[in-house]
C-alpha cells in the first residue's frame, strides 16, 4: 500500500506541475480529477469492505500425526463485489509443543467469495490453534484500508497414531462376575459393605445401612476391588518422545476399552506439577482425556509422575501401567 | 474468459456488458477528439454508428478464447475489408506506393476529402481492435491510455483541446479501468459489477468537475500563476548562476513558453533603444512583433487594480499604455521622439468637464504606465511650444501633488477628464492651439505612410469605403465628424470581412501580416487594429497602433485588469482636437468587457449599421468587389521597401527554431514512450526484489503460467517452488528464489524461440507481464 501512496503522491505532484506550468483548462480539469480520483475509489469500494465478513475454520476437527489439515479462510460480502487487496497477520500455535507461527498473509484481487487456505504442519501431537489477526482491506486503488472484525479461531486436535501393546495381562479376581452398567454406575448383584472413606463417591452410600448405623456405610462392588488399570505418563521430553508415549498410551488406552476395563490416565501437569487424572470408561471419555492431554504444554524436561504416590481415589489396588516414549517402554508397578 | 455457457454465464454477460461499453467510450472518445482537434470534417455520424458496432465487435471477440478469438479476429479484418474493398484499395496502393513496392497503382485522388471518411473507419477498426485487446485480453489501463493518447498528442501539445465530450467519455474509460485494476477476472460477474459501478462512478465525477469547473471565463488561479513566476524566475537564476546561460532563451526557441508575463509581453523594445528596457513614454525605441501573433493564450494573471472617484463609473475604461507609428510588414515600432506626445490634448478641448482622479496599482511594475483617456496634462509648454511629460501624481508624495517622475512605481494617480469630443467640444485654448497648429503637420507627415506593395493589396477596399457612406456620430462636432465616420466605416467594413478569432495562426515568415489577416479572414483586436490603421491612412486619416487595456469598471469605481484585458485598437488624429481612439475590433468581448466603437469612458454608443451589432457568421462578399480575400502575395515582392532589406536576406531560410522544436517534441514523445516502456517494467523489477521471498517466487510462477500459454517450457521445479511458496509455512531462501526467476526467464526465452519473428518482438513488449 506503501508503493502505491508514493505513486498517487507522484501522480498528484506531477498534476499540480502541470497546473502550474501550463495555462489551458485541461490540466486544470486533470488537477481536480486527480484529487478527487481517491475520493471516488473509496466510495466505489466502499460497500464491499463494509461489508466483508472473514470466517476461519479448519478443515477437520482431529487430524492424526502426519496427516493432512488446512485452515481456511473464507472473505465474503453479500454485494458480490471484488477487492483489491486484503492482509491479516496469521499466528498458529500448538498447545503441547509450544510452537508459535505467526506470518502475515497478503491476498490480492480478492473475489466476492474468497477462500485462502494454509497447510498446517501435523509432525507432533498437539492442540492446534489458528487465529487471524489484523485483518484489513484495502479500496480498489490500494490507497485507503479498513478494518474487518477478525474471525472466531479455529481449532483442531493432532491426534497420534495407535501403536498396539499387545495382551495385557492385569489381575482380576477370580469369579467375579462382569459389571453391568445401570445408568452410569456400574454395580453387579453382588456388593459388599463397609464403612465411609473420604473420597467414596456419594452415589455409593447406601443409606438404609446408613441410617440403621447411624454412620456413613459404602458399597463395595466387585469390580471396585479389582485392580483400577492406571495408565500414566510424563508430559515431557522430546517432541517425537512425547508422540510415541502418547501412540502406546492410546494403544493401551484402546485396548482396555476393548477388554472393558475402565482404568484412569494420570499425569502430572508440567508447569505447576498438578496432578491430572481422567477416568476413561469409554471413546467419549478417551478423547476428552487425550484433548486434555494435549492441551498442556510438554517441557523438555519436568517431574516424573513416577515420583507421586499411586493411589486409588475410591481406595483399593490399581494396576499402574506407565508409558513412556523409551525404545523400552515397557515399565510396570 | 471462458465459455459463456459454463456456470458462471451470468457473470460473463455482465462483464461482457461492462466491456463494451469501456470499449465504446474509449473508441467514440478517442475517435471524436481526432477529429475535433484536427478539425476534420467529415460524416460524424456515419463514424459514431461504426465505432459503436466496432466495440461491440471488438469487446466480445476479445472475450473468446484463444482459438475462437483468432479465428474472429481474422474474420473481422476480413469482413473490414471486403466491406471496404472499393475505398481502401486506394488506401493499400498508397501504402505500397509509398513503400516502394512494385505494381500498378491508380491515380491517388487529389481530393482528399473523398478519401478522408474510408481512411477513417478503417483507422477506427484498427483503433478499435487494439483498445477492445488493451482493456479486454490485457485489462491494462495504461495500455489504453497510451493508444488513446497517442493519436491526440501532438495537437493537445500545440496548445489545441479536443472537444470536450469526447475528452470527457475518454477519461470516464481511463478511469473504469484504473478503478478495477486491481480486481480478480476469476469472478467474471464480481468483476463487472465493480466496472459497472466504476463507470457510473467516473461519470457522476466528471459530470461534478464539469458543472464546479466551468470552461467559459476559465482563469488560471492566481496560487498557480505565482508558483510558476517563483519557479520560472528560479530557474533562469539558477541557469545563469551556474551554467553561465540564459537558459529561458533556448527554452523559448524550442517552443516552451516560459515568459513570465509582463516581461516582454507587451511592447519589446527595439535593438537600438537606449533608454532603460522597460519604460515607456511614447518614446523611440518601442516595438511590437506581429510575426508571434499566433493563437493567444492567457495565464490569468493580474496586472493591475484601479480605483476612480468618478460618480457612477460603471462601464468600460480603455487604458492605453503606448502608441506605434510605423508599420513594417510584420511589426509595430515606434518613432515618436520623446516629449512629442501631446496625449494630453483631447482634454484641454473641454475644459467645462470635471476632471477625477483614477489610481492605479500595478501588480508590479511592468515596464510602462496606463491611463485612462483624455488624461489631464498639467505641464507647462516650453519656449519651443513642446509639452513636458504629463502631470502625474504619486500617491503620498511628500512635495505635493505635482510629480512628473513614474518610472519604477506600482502606484500612480492619473487626472482625467471622462468622455470624448461628443459630450463637449470648445476647441483648443491658446497656448495650446498654436501648438497643435503645428502638431498636425507632424502628424500628417508621419502618420499617413502605408507600405507601397500593402497599398495596392488594399487599394479594392479602399474604393469600397469610399463608395460607402456613415452618418455622423451624435453630439459629434461637425468638424470632427468626417475621420469618425470614416473609421466607423472601415471597422464594419472589417468586420464583414473577418471573424473575430483568438485562435487564428501566426503568419508565415516573409508574409506581410495585414495579408495574411486578409487571407486568413480570421484574427483578433492586433489584426484588426494594424488592418484598421492601414486602411485609415489610405483614407488621408493620420492614425496609429494603440494598445493597452480595457477594463471594466464597477459601481464603485473598482476595477481588476487582467492579462486577457489586453488590447489593441487604432488612434486617429482629429485636427483641432488630438489623437481620438477608435475600435476596429468587431464585436470584441475580451477579458470580461465588451467594446463599442468609441474607446473613451462613458461615452455614448454611436449608431451602428444593423449588421453589426452581432458578430457575423458569414462573411458577406460583395459582388463587384475585386477579392473578397486578397490572396497573401509574394513577399519578396510587396514587402514594404523599409522592411525589405529585411525579407530579402534569406527568403528559402530554413527554420531552425521549428525544426528544433520539431525534434524536441519527437524526442520528448520517444523519451515518454520509453520511460512508459521502463515503468511498465517496475512492477517486475520490484516483484523480482521483493523482500518476501515467497511473494517472489508465486509472481515468478505467475509469470510462467503466463508464458506456458505463448509455448514457454515446463518447468517442474518452477512449479514445485511455486506450490512450496504459496502453501507451505517455511520461509523460501534467496538461492530457491532466484532460481525461481532464472527459470521464469529461461521459459520465456523458450516461449521467443518458439514464436516467429514478428510475435517475439510482441513477447519484448509484453514482457512487463511475463
Amino acid at each position: 500500500m506503501l508503493r502505491r501512496r508514493v505513486l498517487y503522491a507522484l501522480v498528484l505532484l506531477l498534476a499540480v506541475l502541470g497546473q502550474i506550468l501550463d495555462v489551458g483548462y485541461l490540466f486544470h480539469f486533470i488537477f481536480f480529477a486527480v484529487l478527487c480520483l481517491p475520493l471516488l475509489g473509496l466510495a466505489v469500494s466502499l460497500p464491499a469492505m463494509l461489508g466483508c465478513r472473514a470466517i476461519l475454520d479448519a478443515s477437520t476437527q482431529r487430524v492424526a500425526r502426519g496427516g493432512t489439515a488446512t485452515w481456511t479462510l473464507t472473505l465474503t460480502n453479500p454485494f458480490g463485489l471484488p477487492l483489491a487487496r486484503a492482509s491479516c497477520r496469521v499466528r498458529v500455535s500448538n498447545a503441547m509443543t509450544q510452537e508459535l507461527h505467526t506470518a502475515r498473509a497478503v491476498l490480492s484481487r480478492v473475489a466476492p467469495e474468497e477462500r485462502r487456505a494454509w497447510t498446517l504442519e501435523t509432525d507432533h501431537c498437539g492442540a492446534a490453534e489458528c487465529r487471524v489477526e489484523r485483518l484489513w482491506v484495502c479500496d480498489c486503488l490500494g490507497l485507503f484500508a479498513l478494518p474487518v472484525r477478525r474471525p472466531c479461531a479455529a481449532a483442531l486436535l493432532i491426534v497420534p497414531l495407535p501403536e498396539d501393546p499387545g495382551p495385557i495381562q492385569l489381575p482380576e479376581g477370580a469369579g467375579l462376575p462382569v459389571p453391568q452398567h445401570r445408568g452410569g454406575a456400574v454395580y453387579g448383584e453382588l456388593y459388599d459393605l463397609r464403612p465411609y472413606r473420604p473420597g467414596d463417591s456419594p452415589r455409593m452410600i447406601h443409606w438404609k445401612m446408613t441410617a440403621k448405623r447411624d454412620e456413613p456405610v459404602t458399597r463395595e462392588s466387585p469390580e471396585d476391588q479389582r485392580p483400577l488399570p492406571v495408565l500414566t505418563l510424563d508430559h515431557f521430553g522430546p517432541l517425537d518422545r512425547m508422540d510415541r508415549a502418547l501412540d502406546r498410551l492410546e494403544g493401551y488406552s484402546r485396548a482396555l476399552l476393548e477388554q472393558e476395563r475402565p482404568h484412569e490416565v494420570r499425569w502430572l501437569h508440567p508447569v505447576n506439577g498438578a496432578p491430572r487424572c481422567r477416568l476413561v470408561a469409554g471413546e467419549r471419555d478417551w478423547e476428552n482425556c487425550l484433548a486434555a492431554i494435549l492441551a498442556d504444554p510438554a517441557p523438555l524436561h519436568g517431574r516424573s509422575i513416577l515420583a507421586e504416590p499411586m493411589a486409588r481415589q475410591s481406595g483399593g489396588a490399581i494396576y499402574q501401567i506407565h508409558v513412556t516414549g523409551k525404545e523400552d517402554p515397557y515399565g510396570q508397578t | 474468459m471462458g465459455r459463456l455457457d459454463g456456470p458462471h454465464a451470468d457473470g460473463r454477460l455482465l462483464l461482457l456488458a461492462a466491456d463494451m461499453l469501456t470499449v465504446l467510450l474509449l473508441t467514440v472518445g478517442t475517435v471524436l477528439s481526432f477529429l475535433s482537434a484536427y478539425d476534420l470534417r467529415t460524416d460524424t455520424g456515419a463514424v459514431l454508428v461504426f465505432c459503436g458496432t466496432a466495440s461491440v465487435v471488438s469487446a466480445a471477440l476479445h472475450s473468446m478464447s484463444r482459438p475462437w478469438w483468432s479465428l474472429g479476429t481474422a474474420a473481422a479484418i476480413a469482413a473490414v475489408f471486403w466491406w471496404m474493398w472499393e475505398e481502401s484499395l486506394p488506401v493499400l496502393q498508397w501504402i505500397g506506393h509509398a513503400m516502394g513496392l512494385p505494381g500498378p497503382y491508380l491515380a491517388w485522388s487529389s481530393r482528399w476529402e473523398e478519401r478522408l471518411l474510408p481512411v477513417l473507419l478503417l483507422l477506427c477498426a484498427a483503433m478499435t481492435w487494439l483498445l477492445g485487446w488493451a482493456a479486454v485480453r490485457a485489462r491494462r489501463w495504461y495500455l489504453s491510455a497510451l493508444l488513446t493518447l497517442l493519436p491526440v498528442l501532438p495537437a493537445i501539445q500545440s496548445g489545441v483541446l479536443p472537444a470536450w465530450g469526447a475528452v470527457l467519455a475518454v477519461f470516464a474509460g481511463w478511469g473504469a479501468m484504473l478503478l478495477t485494476a486491481l480486481y480478480s477476472r476469476k469472478d467474471p460477474g464480481g468483476l463487472g459489477r465493480a466496472r459497472l459501478l466504476s463507470l457510473a462512478g467516473m461519470a457522476a465525477l466528471l459530470l461534478a468537475l464539469t458543472m464546479a469547473l466551468p470552461r467559459e471565463g476559465y482563469r488560471r488561479p492566481q496560487w498557480a500563476t505565482d508558483a510558476r513566476t517563483a519557479l520560472i524566475r528560479g530557474t533562469v537564476r539558477t541557469m545563469e548562476r551556474f551554467f553561465d546561460m540564459n537558459e529561458a532563451t533556448v527554452l523559448t526557441d524550442l517552443g516552451l513558453d516560459l515568459s513570465i508575463p509582463g516581461e516582454g509581453a507587451g511592447f519589446a523594445a527595439a535593438e537600438d533603444e537606449s533608454g532603460p528596457p522597460g519604460t515607456f513614454d511614447g518614446g523611440p525605441g518601442r516595438r511590437e512583433d506581429l510575426q508571434s501573433a499566433g493563437p493567444r493564450r492567457f495565464q490569468g494573471q493580474q496586472i493591475m487594480r484601479l480605483h476612480t472617484d468618478q460618480p457612477d463609473p460603471a462601464g468600460r475604461v480603455y487604458l492605453l499604455g503606448g502608441t506605434m507609428d510605423r508599420y513594417t510588414g510584420n511589426s509595430w515600432e515606434s518613432r515618436e521622439p520623446v516629449g512629442d506626445s501631446p496625449g494630453s490634448l483631447p482634454a484641454q478641448t473641454a475644459p467645462e468637464v470635471p476632471s477625477y482622479t483614477m489610481t492605479i496599482k500595478a501588480s508590479q511594475f511592468w515596464g510602462t504606465w496606463y491611463y485612462p483617456y483624455r488624461f489631464v496634462d498639467g505641464g507647462t509648454l516650453d519656449e519651443s511650444g513642446r509639452l513636458t511629460d504629463p502631470v502625474v501624481v504619486v500617491e503620498a508624495a511628500e512635495d505635493g501633488p505635482y510629480f512628473l517622475d513614474v518610472s519604477g512605481a506600482e502606484e500612480y494617480q492619473i487626472t482625467y477628464r471622462p468622455g470624448g469630443p461628443e459630450d463637449g467640444f470648445t476647441g483648443l485654448p491658446d497656448p495650446w492651439a498654436d501648438f497643435e497648429d503645428v502638431y498636425r503637420l507632424r502628424a500628417a507627415d508621419r502618420y499617413l505612410a502605408v507600405p507601397g506593395g500593402l497599398w495596392e493589396v488594399l487599394e479594392p477596399l479602399l474604393e469600397l469605403l469610399t463608395r460607402q457612406s456613415e452618418p455622423p456620430a451624435p453630439g459629434m462636432p461637425a468638424c470632427l465628424s468626417a475621420p469618425v465616420a470614416a473609421a466607423s466605416r472601415t471597422a464594419a467594413l472589417l468586420s464583414e470581412l473577418a471573424a473575430y478569432d483568438l485562435n487564428a495562426p501566426a503568419m508565415e515568415p516573409g508574409e506581410d501580416f495585414v495579408e495574411h489577416f486578409l487571407a486568413e479572414r480570421k484574427g483578433y483586436c492586433v489584426h484588426f487594429a494594424t488592418a484598421g490603421v492601414m486602411l485609415l491612412r489610405m483614407q488621408g486619416i493620420p492614425a496609429r497602433y494603440a494598445a493597452g487595456y480595457v477594463v471594466e469598471l464597477d459601481s464603485q469605481g473598482q476595477g481588476r485588469v487582467m492579462d486577457s484585458d489586453a488590447h489593441a485598437w487604432a488612434e486617429i488624429y482629429l485636427n483641432g482636437y488630438g489623437w481620438y481612439p477608435v475600435e476596429m475590433t468587431p464585436g470584441y468581448t475580451g477579458g470580461e468587457s465588451g467594446v463599442e466603437l468609441s474607446g473613451s469612458p462613458q461615452a455614448p454608443e454611436p449608431d451602428l449599421p444593423p449588421e453589426r451589432e452581432q458578430e457575423p457568421e458569414a462573411l458577406p462578399v460583395e459582388p463587384d468587389s475585386p477579392e473578397e480575400s486578397a490572396p497573401p502575395s509574394d513577399g519578396e515582392e510587396d514587402m514594404p521597401e523599409n522592411g525589405q532589406e529585411e525579407m530579402e536576406k534569406e527568403p528559402e531560410d530554413v527554420d531552425w527554431g521549428g525544426a528544433l522544436r520539431t525534434a524536441a517534441r519527437l524526442a520528448l514523445t520517444l523519451g515518454g514512450l520509453g520511460g512508459a516502456y521502463g515503468l511498465a517494467l517496475l512492477p517486475r523489477r520490484m516483484e523480482k526484489q521483493s523482500r518476501d521471498t515467497g511473494r517472489s517466487v508465486i509472481a515468478a510462477y505467475r509469470r510462467y503460467r503466463r508464458t506456458l500459454r505463448w509455448s514457454g517450457a515446463e518447468d517442474e521445479e518452477l512449479e514445485m517452488l511455486g506450490r512450496k511458496a504459496k502453501f507451505s509455512q517455511h520461509t523460501l531462501t534467496e538461492e530457491e528464489r532466484r532460481m525461481a526467476w532464472e527459470r521464469l526467464d529461461a521459459s520465456a526465452a523458450v516461449a521467443r524461440s518458439r514464436q516467429k519473428k514478428w510475435k517475439r518482438w510482441i513477447l519484448i513488449l509484453l514482457r512487463p507481464i511475463l
